[in-house]
């Protein structure tokens, strides 16, 4: 039977190199405004902020989670807000991929091989464990592309070298070394009020495994083809096969499910397999109760150009289906909202004056629902449409919808357990043609392309050997593969 | 200097002939963040395991110590951003109290006043760029236009640097300096908290902490934009001083002027639409305040023409019974509409003076 689909999908990182312009460039995009919006946020699934956590004697099973609170007050905090918009402007907008771990060192049962995302090479000296990174990934192949890595120091800002992405414009950016910049954006916490908070009878929960690691912690390893692309197959010392993958596919987002029908999937023996040595447990989380909102907070902008100010208004709210996920819980469908924009204010030098969002929303859909690309207006240029595209495919909330979204299930085979079990050579041996497997014979290792890598891992997976090698043949398999794909842009606007 | 004459300030050429005290109390509405240089330590009873936010302990002294303790190979300790202190001597001790710092506040409003008084392109007038990347043409040019900014008052940069005062003096020796001390001094007071001062979420009770404020612990945790798990290396805690809390600033402004009225106004406005925001973090909507009192007193000096205006206002006069009593009087406004009444540009000497 085939599998459910996997709870999150990637935006691809695009052929070309993100958008990026001087400040003064940005600044061109329309003249200067200044005001604030007055939002809140609706759950349209629970909403879990994680708060105080409280765990068993173990420490690796959490008893109860409690919503972010400050003496006493529950919040979703500015920070949440702010990511959540910043990732998706850097997505559709295709602009640098901020906030990156930037590498990952071989580490006994977390990393099995060491890699770089982006040239660390410096700092790994530094820390004396250059050694713990692949000998394979010391001096090349980055997982991120070339040219989407904010960068480790800035140009003078008036300088014509200094050049940011439009997320950093919006947001501002800090980098490692030397000066940053300020945003145009500030966004305030959102006050959730006591009444709209619940366990639900304990009914809010989430499923997680008894260890020290949460389950469906992201992990972006290089020893498979899940967050990266096929690079390699090579032997290790014990002449197991070793799956290489080498350049991140995308930026990670979850897609919207019912988080009662996904955690009864969960704990219906049939569908999860249960390992004793972690059992399965789940966790009563305290929530935002679904079609409740927060209070109204106000998002401020500054110097904001006015295309931009279009920009920001579609961000909020990216047409009658795009919806965004915040907190906790997304892979089992907590998380999904929906910012109602009530009014505004704009500063002039004369005084202040309503912002008319109510009717500004509306006429930025329907502008960029219009086939004739002229006709568009400016701020539309600042989209990467395909990006968006790929984007509303995941984003895409349909409250009827039955689809569920499941991690793929750990192995249970005794001798290879645990979500990426090994493979054997002989079943290896099976799943290639005669040149792979001489090559394999002679040097111990051969590359491959995409287009080889999934034909191996349909092979395997046709045999149930470790099915979920490859990220999209793993989803070209799920069950509900051809719903999700006839989602397009247009109907999500 | 060539070109058009040089701009010439002389903020007391006529002597002070009036003082205005400007007293706010302000409110935070939601919680200010500004940075110690000397990080603290909070500590985290499992390290590496399940669970947060129980058994929290703040430890203050010897936190460089004390982070270098560990658990299974973890360290015990993770380090905690203090809020702003300084140390006071109470009963012949010396104590750590925390503060907001005048000079964050004082800089909050000077770079108000600029945004909204100054066109963009006159902002950087008055600082130059960094060191040796501009040329010493460039930098003649930059102090001849300052001059004339000033000179023509034209912007609010007149109005904003005599009253914050300017250092600009790029070229010391060759040109005119544009130097001048302020007419404002400022100062804040942290208001003791009405509640028990305590930090949210720390259970043990922490002896030497500087607990003037209430608090809380900010958890700061960036999201990989491709694993969406916590960044490695991203996670910081800092204190913040919380919502509710109250500190004051007062202004004593030497010889007020109209300008300096209007900056009153502009600031206040500002403020209470959240405009204006002090500390760090404002981008996630931290030190947000309202005033929730204020005061302003205007003295001014016999040798004032406004002396006699006050004289006729039938307002009980500050300067009463003090040793200023006949030589300056004081009155006082509850509100900022009452100071607005007042013509304060008939503030200046009176004729034969």
């Amino acid at each position: 039977m085939a599998h459910n689909m996997n709870p999150f999908d990637f935006v691809p990182f695009p052929a070309e190199k993100p958008v990026l312009k001087t400040i003064a460039e940005w600044l061109k995009s329309g003249s200067l405004l200044t005001g604030w919006i007055e939002s809140q946020i609706t759950a349209l699934t629970p909403v879990h902020i994680v708060g105080r956590q409280e765990a068993d004697g173990s420490g690796r099973k959490i008893i109860r989670s409690h919503f972010y609170r400050r003496h006493g007050q529950a919040y979703i905090p500015a920070s949440s807000i702010r990511g959540m918009l910043r990732a998706f402007i850097e997505a559709v907008c295709n602009g640098w991929a901020a906030q990156l771990t930037t590498y990952f060192k071989k580490e006994p049962e977390k990393h099995q091989i060491g890699f770089q995302v982006l040239d660390s090479r410096e700092e790994l000296e530094k820390k004396e464990c250059l050694n713990l990174i692949d000998p394979e990934f010391r001096e090349n192949h980055f997982a991120l592309p070339d040219g989407f890595s904010m960068p480790q120091k800035l140009k003078e800002e008036e300088s014509e070298d200094m050049k940011v992405d439009l997320a950093s414009f919006l947001f501002g950016y800090i980098p490692p070394k030397g000066d940053g910049f300020h945003g145009r954006i500030s966004i305030e916490d959102a006050a959730i009020s006591p009444g709209n908070l619940s366990f639900n009878g304990d009914t809010f929960r989430i499923p997680d495994i008894q260890s020290d690691a949460f389950m469906g912690g992201g992990k972006p390893s290089a020893s498979s083809w899940w967050y990266q692309k096929a690079y390699k197959i090579r032997l290790n010392r014990n002449n197991m096969p070793e799956f290489i993958g080498s350049g991140y596919r995308g930026r990670k987002f979850y897609y919207h499910q019912d988080p009662k029908k996904c955690l009864e999937w969960y704990f219906d023996e049939s569908k999860w397999p249960r390992d004793t040595r972690r059992p399965l447990y789940s966790c009563p989380i305290e929530c935002l109760e679904e079609k409740t909102s927060s209070e109204p907070f106000r998002i401020y902008f500054e110097g904001l150009p006015a295309e931009l100010l279009n920009l920001l208004l579609f961000t909020f709210s990216p047409g009658k289906r795009i919806r965004h996920k915040l907190g906790y819980g997304k892979a089992y469908g907590y998380g999904s909202i929906a910012f109602t924009l009530h009014n505004g204010q704009l500063r002039t030098d004369t005084g202040k004056t309503d912002l008319a969002i109510k009717q500004m929303v509306p006429d930025i859909h329907i502008s960029l629902l219009n086939k004739d690309k002229r006709e568009r207006p400016k701020w539309c240029e600042f989209l990467h449409l395909s990006s968006l595209a790929a984007m509303a495919k995941i984003l895409c909330f349909e409250p009827e919808s039955t689809i569920i979204f499941s991690y793929p299930p750990f192995s249970t085979n005794a001798q290879f357990p645990g979500f990426l079990p090994s493979v054997r050579r002989g079943k290896l041996n099976a799943a290639l043609i005669a040149q792979q497997k001489n090559a394999l014979d002679q040097d111990n290792e051969f590359l491959i392309d995409d287009a080889g890598a999934k034909l191996i891992a349909k092979k395997l997976a046709s045999k149930n050997v470790r099915p979920a090698l490859h990220f999209e043949v793993y989803r070209e398999t799920s069950k509900d593969y051809l719903t999700i794909e006839k989602r397009t842009l247009e109907n999500a606007l | 200097m060539t070109g058009s004459q040089p701009f010439q300030y002389k903020p007391y050429e006529q002597g002070v002939l009036g003082t205005l005290s400007v007293k706010w109390e302000l409110e935070l509405i939601t919680p200010l963040m500004i940075r110690a240089t000397h990080p603290s330590a909070t500590m985290q009873s499992m390290p590496k395991k399940k669970g947060r936010g129980t058994h929290v302990e703040i430890a203050w002294e010897n936190a460089d110590e004390k982070r270098k303790e560990k658990i299974n190979g973890h360290e015990k300790y993770s380090q905690l951003t203090d809020f702003n202190y300084s140390f006071e001597v109470q009963n012949h001790q010396v104590v750590p109290t925390y503060h907001v710092p005048a000079s964050s506040i004082r800089g909050t409003l000077r770079n108000a006043a600029i945004k909204f008084l100054v066109e963009m392109d006159d902002r950087r007038a008055f600082s130059l760029k960094i060191k040796d990347s501009q040329t010493m043409e460039e930098v003649k040019a930059q102090i001849i236009k300052a001059h004339d900014i000033l000179r023509e008052q034209r912007d609010g940069w007149h109005d904003i640097l005599t009253l914050f005062g300017s250092a600009f003096d790029p070229l010391p020796g060759e040109t005119p300096p544009l130097t001048w001390a302020g007419r404002m001094r400022l100062d804040t007071a942290v208001h003791p908290s009405s509640t028990s001062s305590t930090i949210d979420c720390v259970d043990t009770p922490v002896s030497t902490y500087p607990g003037t404020i209430r608090g809380h612990v900010m958890v700061r945790n960036p999201i990989d934009r491709v694993s969406m798990a916590s960044r490695e290396g991203g996670l910081h805690f800092s204190l913040e001083m919380s919502q509710g809390e109250k500190f004051g600033i007062n202004m004593r402004i030497l010889n007020p002027c109209a300008g300096d009225i209007r900056m009153l106004n502009i600031w206040r406005e500002d403020i209470s639409e959240g405009y204006i925001r002090f500390g760090g973090l404002t981008s996630q909507g931290r030190g947000r305040v309202k005033i929730v009192k204020e005061n302003y007193q205007l003295y001014v000096s016999r040798s004032s023409s406004m002396y006699p205006i006050f004289e006729a206002m039938k307002k009980p006069d500050l300067a009463k019974d003090t040793l200023m009593e006949g030589i300056w009087r004081g009155m006082a406004f509850m509100t900022i509409t009452e100071l607005n009444k007042l013509d304060i540009n008939l503030l200046k000497q009176t004729e034969g003076e």
